[in-house]
């Protein structure tokens, strides 16, 4: 194996630790790729002590989604959840945290209406059991569980008074010398009754034989009865087996039409069954809001900075078109103090020459698309005018940015011979005023320099609008 | 009773001046890094003493302590059966404070330490005075580099030892102690944050501009032959060790 050069060595560090980082912010920052996916439903409770973002939600201890937001609304905590887009939570259903354990952590558990305890099978049921699903966005009736540990232990500690309220009455009537001289007439009076009972069994033993004699007697005169109208009784059964044959000829009828409505024959059949006409509203409405939504949803960021690069300044203006979260596009002008060369040579005695080179300032511009996959980005394009690629990390909640850009891979410039490679790291300060410093040009000795910079960045509404006006072919 | 306070006194004033001093250097450097010339082979070769070289060091550091971590917590947790927690434990120790701590304290003893000896030696056999004569600032031929080298590595550094850690911890808990895998793997996961990973990170950066900055700084101010060489380099590893851990309770306090 050939020997492998410091620089070697140190770029497969930095590669390996760069993929292990990257690897694990991903595995612990629950990504969701793209845009989020699922539909939200949410659920007032009274209180969420214990639930936070990212908490659980689960139906029947299966999760099937997140916490995605606690707010405060009227004094009461909303609870917005993100639900996994196959599953449909019924109506009537109910929303109710959880603990998992003794210690563990509060989840919020939506409860079927065919689970729900606090309903009794009949009418209430029919009652709140509406057909279909939750729309998206729609809120979910929430209940205090009951297997809420602090009312658990309250449940208990009543129970436990209770118990020690009946034995201490228990112990009054009991203890008291009254008290036990009651008890022993009480067991008196037992003992008498018991008497009475066994005296009246007695008696019946002897006196048995002709209660059942009476009973045969009966049992004769009603077989009599049953022998006369025997034929009578026989056309009756006749008549109600006739009526119950019509009447299930009349039902199959009716379920006949009925099926046929569902099938869809006929005209009522049409109405009632055919949802194309529901289809070509719904798709002709889609389409129009998927249009307007793309323009509402699409964010332009104008940016301008200064990085001041001791003892040149470089600025920068920007335009980033953001048509959803995680694609955007990125236009940006520069003036650059290496802009333009001129390279003279001056032969001063043959066969030797002396190679100067001047520079100009000079606008360039950058054209980059950009792909954003959790904190991480990778953008491809022009860069001051020459191919690039850069990428991007944002921590912090998007505050800050980690970028490095490479680009004017094979120049002919003398103190430029590697590729121009820039390492900035920049700050929000506010919402629109931002902070940067980094390297640029470090692998050439000769042009590397650290700078400093600061800048705006906002989101440009209007402009967006500008935009949206042209009509862009799908 | 005066001598008491005269020494009392002295003493004070010595520490005040060496903490100047420092930030001095610390100012001096910075300077320096943002201003070319920049010597690019030297970091890389600053970059494979400090960084490549102490992989071994720091990973065996790391995933001694991960799996140390997993066993003893197994043992107070079990106690009360929440032996689902270590996963949780280690990885929320290893990536806010073990990582970048232990891979400071390791990198200050290794690397740190010859750093100092390095420059050391090129101070009292006059190297570097006869460098400032041939026009070239010891400043950025020898301090950036090992500056800039040693802040960049152990950011890596402390990449690499956390995942170790962690993943020791892991053998311990699953494999040796015979905890549930998922449980394991998903308490870490739930209860680790991003910001969690970035706070040990920034950690590491600051810890390794002390190493990089105390190693120069004992280096360049090196006296009296070779004994001072030894004590150059004693000292540089007391003090980056100290400072490591003094700033370790601000920057936990800080980044809360």
């Amino acid at each position: 194996m050939a020997k492998l050069s410091a620089e070697a060595k140190v770029g497969l560090l930095v590669i390996v630790g760069s993929i292990t980082l990257l690897i694990m912010t991903f595995m612990v920052g629950k990504y969701e790729f793209g845009e989020a996916k699922g539909y939200t439903l949410s659920a007032l409770f009274d209180s969420v002590a214990g639930l936070d973002e990212k908490s659980s939600v689960r139906m029947a201890g299966v999760k099937i989604g997140v916490v995605e937001r606690v707010e405060l609304s009227d004094s009461r905590a909303r609870v917005i959840m993100r639900l996994d887009p196959d599953t449909k939570i019924k109506r009537g259903s109910e929303a109710t945290i959880k603990t998992m354990g003794l210690l563990g952590e509060k989840f919020v558990e939506l409860v079927p209406p065919d689970r729900r305890s606090d309903l009794s099978e009949g009418s209430a049921l029919g009652a709140v059991e509406k057909s279909g699903y939750f729309q998206p966005d729609e809120t979910i009736p929430a209940t205090v569980s009951p297997s809420d540990i602090d009312k658990l232990v309250n449940q208990l500690s009543g129970i436990a008074g209770d118990i020690k309220q009946v034995t201490g009455s228990l112990r009054q009537v009991l203890g008291t010398e009254a008290g036990a001289r009651s008890m022993d007439d009480i067991l008196h009076d037992l003992r008498d009754t018991m008497a009475n009972i066994k005296e009246f069994s007695i008696t019946l033993q002897g006196d048995g034989s002709e209660l059942v004699m009476r009973l045969n007697e009966l049992a004769g005169s009603l077989n009599a009865v049953v022998g006369e109208n025997r034929d009578n009784l026989k056309v009756s059964m006749e008549n109600i087996r006739e009526a119950s044959r019509n009447a299930e000829l009349a039902l199959a009828s009716i379920e006949s039409v009925a099926r046929k409505v569902d099938r869809g024959e006929g005209t009522l059949g049409k109405l009632v069954s055919d949802d194309s006409m529901y289809t070509s509203i719904d798709s002709a409405a889609k389409g129009i809001s998927d249009y307007t939504s793309r323009i509402e949803r699409m964010q332009t960021v104008v940016g301008f900075r200064t990085e001041y690069m001791f003892p040149k300044s470089k600025s920068y203006f920007s335009l980033e078109l953001k048509p959803v979260k995680d694609k955007y596009y990125i236009f940006e002008m520069t003036n650059d103090p290496y802009g333009k060369y001129q390279r003279t040579t001056i032969t001063t005695t043959p066969g030797s020459s002396v190679t100067t080179e001047t520079y100009e300032d000079r606008f360039k511009f950058s054209l980059m698309f950009a792909k954003r996959w959790g904190d991480a980005a990778l953008r491809v394009g022009l860069i001051e005018s020459t191919g690039g690629i850069g990428g991007d990390y944002f921590l912090f909640s998007d505050k800050m940015k980690v970028s490095v850009d490479a680009w004017n891979f094979n120049s002919r410039e003398l103190d430029n011979t590697n590729a121009h490679v820039k390492a900035t790291a920049s700050y929000m300060l506010g919402n629109t005023l931002f902070v940067n410093g980094g390297m640029d040009n470090f692998l050439n000795s000769k042009r590397s320099a650290g700078f400093v910079g600061i800048g705006l960045r906002f989101n440009d509404e209007d402009l967006k609008y500008l935009i949206g006006s042209v009509p862009i072919p799908k | 009773m005066t001598r008491l306070l005269e020494i009392l006194g002295r003493k004070t004033l010595d520490v005040v001046t060496e903490i100047g001093r420092v930030l001095m250097f610390l100012g001096q450097t910075l300077r320096a890094t943002i201003s070319g010339p920049f010597y690019v082979r030297n970091l890389f070769k600053q970059m494979e003493q400090i960084g490549v070289n102490s992989i071994p060091v720091v990973l065996t550091t790391a995933l001694s302590t991960g799996m140390v971590l997993a066993l003893q917590s197994y043992t107070g947790f079990k106690r009360f059966g929440a032996e689902s927690l270590i996963g949780t434990v280690v990885s929320l120790s290893m990536t806010r404070e073990l990582g970048p701590v232990l891979t400071g304290l390791m990198v200050a003893g290794r690397a740190g330490a010859s750093m100092a000896a390095e420059l050391g030696t090129m101070k009292v056999t006059e190297q570097i005075d006869a460098m400032e004569t041939l026009a070239t600032s010891p400043m950025k031929y020898l301090v950036v580099p090992r500056f800039v080298a040693s802040t960049i590595m152990m950011f890596f550094l402390t990449v690499l030892g956390m995942l170790i850690g962690i993943s020791g911890g892991y053998f311990v808990g699953v494999k040796v102690l015979g905890t549930n895998p998922v449980t394991y793997v998903n308490q870490s996961i739930d209860n680790t944050e991003v910001s969690d990973i970035w706070y040990g990170l920034i950690k590491a950066l600051v810890f390794g501009a002390v190493v990089g900055l105390i190693g120069c700084y004992k280096g360049f101010n090196t006296e009296g032959g070779a004994e001072g060489v030894g004590k150059a380099t004693t000292g540089a590893v007391v003090v980056s060790c100290m400072l490591i851990l003094i700033l370790d309770y601000f920057l936990s306090a800080l980044l809360w």
